[in-house]
């Protein structure tokens, strides 16, 4: 049997909000694209619902808005700075663990999805593919790039990972 | 488990603590991309942007600037330390002009003699931000596509080195500020203003190429993209959702795409005889056939969500005039600029831009009472079913053939309007002017 939205959103909400976070660095930037995509997901539910894997296509709708909304959201946070009304971040992540998603963030955005994907979501390369709509085999290459270059900037911040 | 992935792993337990201890929110459904914050932000600019105009143009002077482009500082100029990627060309930047005949101020492009600059009929010249305008240059200086930094009046056109189609089939990406959309080969791509990068966004397989067929046919506000596929001799309506990334397709004998809604959910398909037929969002016919004559026409929305077209009808019942069709069989048409509301009969040559409540309507010709030789503001917003018009002159004197028709360009905000005119010279300009600063009422 298909699962209502209500429970879809309080099972699924936490996580799309933290994969939003990894790609925007911000937690109410996240809550927005998350709720962008979760309105997305509501007008489309009943159709949604019925997908094998419809937090993925959930996913997919967040990742093609997050390029241009992080790009808004970006210029939001700036002018919220400007007019002195900046948003408090309710997320503290420690320190090594903020050097990291910056990292993954100053990523070309394609290799911060595919990191943010298997390494918060757990997901597998074929499902990161099928999220993303690329091959298998692109989503692979992504993940090594990804990971090469990672292992290069974090190693630069502190001589190790 | 090597270095990288313990770190990664253990950074991603943090975030996962993190967001375990946080409270889960009631789910706010909202259909508008724009949050609040960014609302009171605008408004906030806008304030900014409204103060320093009226600032400057009370000091006597008689150059203002008060009619560039209305972007809010705060927002849209953020990021304006970006360049276009291109090639500026060398000549004197735009300057203001004032305009004797309406008494409003313009700010322009600055077209050598025999140079053409001209907003393209059919898709918005806007970014969907306001940052940046699309003019299509050509004549002596041409021909190329142009951006314009439109939050700084003094920046000169800057050429895009892009290969769309067909000169008119470039759109702004409905919600990438600096991207344009068009299609290439078999692939819809998009272009960066600013940093040149063109990457492929979908392709589309079983087609030899894809194109907007006759006529351009821009995105639509939710993103849904409309293309012919021309393959095996065949033509296929394609439908691309740049959001979830679902095609849609369904053969077709049209020679033009079909035309997304605003919304999405509907789409007008030309037919043979020049009428077009309302399609729904699967691509399915609703019935609803749309008596067009081949006019142009633009999307608007009513305030109660309903999506109209606005068209030229130049035969029937309502001839010459520009009306609101509704798109199913329940709406009568509603009379903008027509001899019904005591307008003489408009020539050919009408150009029509929508956005935001409000359509501009420019017609060709020396001024006279059927508004020809202006550029009419319907403010529908004000009134749907009888809206006020404000109106001024173009001054296009035709003395260039189609690149003197005063195309027109509706800011996505509705406060700004752009329109090319001769004015009379050996050039064609861009002009833009604020729609608060039209002052004369046309009943």
């Amino acid at each position: 049997m298909s699962e209502s939205f209500d429970a879809y959103y309080r099972r699924d909400y936490r996580k799309l909000v933290g994969l939003a976070y990894v790609l925007s660095g911000s937690h109410w930037a996240a809550e927005d694209l998350a709720q962008d995509a979760l309105t997305e997901a509501h007008r489309k539910w009943s159709t949604v619902r019925d997908y094998d894997d419809p937090a993925g296509w959930v996913r997919r709708v967040m990742i093609n808005k997050s390029t241009s909304r992080l790009r808004r959201l970006r210029s939001e946070t700036k002018g919220l700075m400007r007019i002195g009304n900046r948003r408090t971040e309710s997320i503290h992540p420690t320190e090594r663990a903020h050097e990291v998603w910056d990292a993954v963030r100053e990523l070309p955005n394609r290799q911060a999805q595919v990191i943010a994907l298997f390494y918060w979501e757990d997901r597998s390369v074929n499902q990161i593919a099928e999220i993303l709509n690329v091959s298998p085999e692109t989503a692979k290459t992504h993940l090594k790039r990804a990971r090469t270059a990672l292992s290069t900037k974090l190693e630069a911040h502190h001589g190790e990972l | 488990m090597n270095q990288l992935d313990e770190r990664l792993r253990s950074a991603a337990s943090d975030l996962d603590r993190q967001l375990n201890g946080s409270d889960l929110p009631p789910f706010r459904p909202k259909r508008s991309a724009t949050p609040a914050m960014f609302v009171l932000v605008l408004l906030v600019g806008i304030g900014i942007f409204g103060f320093v105009a009226r600032s400057q143009t009370n000091d006597g002077g008689g150059i203002s600037v008060a009619t560039q482009p209305v972007v809010p500082e705060t927002v849209s100029a953020l990021d304006r330390d970006l360049e276009p990627a291109g090639q500026s060309i060398p000549e004197a930047a735009p300057t203001p002009k004032s305009t004797e005949a309406t008494g409003q101020t313009f700010t322009r492009t600055n077209a050598a003699d025999g140079e053409f600059f001209v907003p393209l009929p059919g898709a918005s010249s806007w970014s969907v931000d306001e940052s940046w305008v699309l003019l299509y240059r050509t004549g002596t200086g041409g021909p190329s596509h142009v951006v314009i930094d439109a939050t700084e009046p003094a920046a000169p056109p800057v050429e895009l080195s892009i290969s769309p189609p067909d000169i008119e089939q470039v759109y702004w990406h409905p919600f990438e500020s600096d991207v344009l959309l068009y299609a290439s080969g078999a692939d819809l791509v998009t272009f960066d203003v600013v940093t040149g990068q063109v990457d492929a966004v979908h392709s589309f397989t079983g087609c030899d190429r894809v194109d907007s067929g006759a006529s351009p046919v821009p995105p639509s506000a939710d993103g849904t993209v409309s293309l012919l596929c021309h393959g095996n001799g065949d033509l296929t309506q394609i439908t691309y959702d740049l959001v979830s990334g679902e095609e849609r397709r369904a053969p077709t004998q049209s020679d033009g795409a079909a035309a997304p809604s605003p919304s999405g959910e509907l789409l007008v398909q030309w037919n043979a005889d020049g009428s077009a037929s309302v399609l729904d969002r699967d691509l399915n016919d609703t019935g609803v056939v749309l008596d067009l004559g081949n006019n142009l026409f633009e999307f608007v929305t009513d305030p109660q969500g309903v999506e109209w077209i606005a068209t030229t009808l130049f035969d029937g019942p309502l001839v010459g005039s520009v009306v609101l069709m509704g798109l199913d069989t329940q709406h009568a048409p509603i009379v903008l600029i027509g001899p019904s509301r005591g307008d003489g009969y408009p020539p050919a040559g009408t150009m029509l831009s929508a956005r935001a409540g409000k359509v501009a309507v420019s017609i060709r010709g020396a001024e006279d009472e059927s508004l020809a030789g202006r550029v009419t503001i319907v403010d529908l917003d004000e009134s749907f079913e009888n809206p006020p018009r404000t109106s001024f002159v173009h001054n296009s004197e035709d003395l260039h053939g189609y690149w003197s028709t005063p195309f027109v360009s509706l800011s996505p905000s509705g406060r700004t309007v752009i329109y090319s005119s001769d004015d009379g010279t050996h050039a064609v300009n861009t002009y833009a002017i604020a729609l608060s600063d039209i002052v004369e009422v046309t009943n």
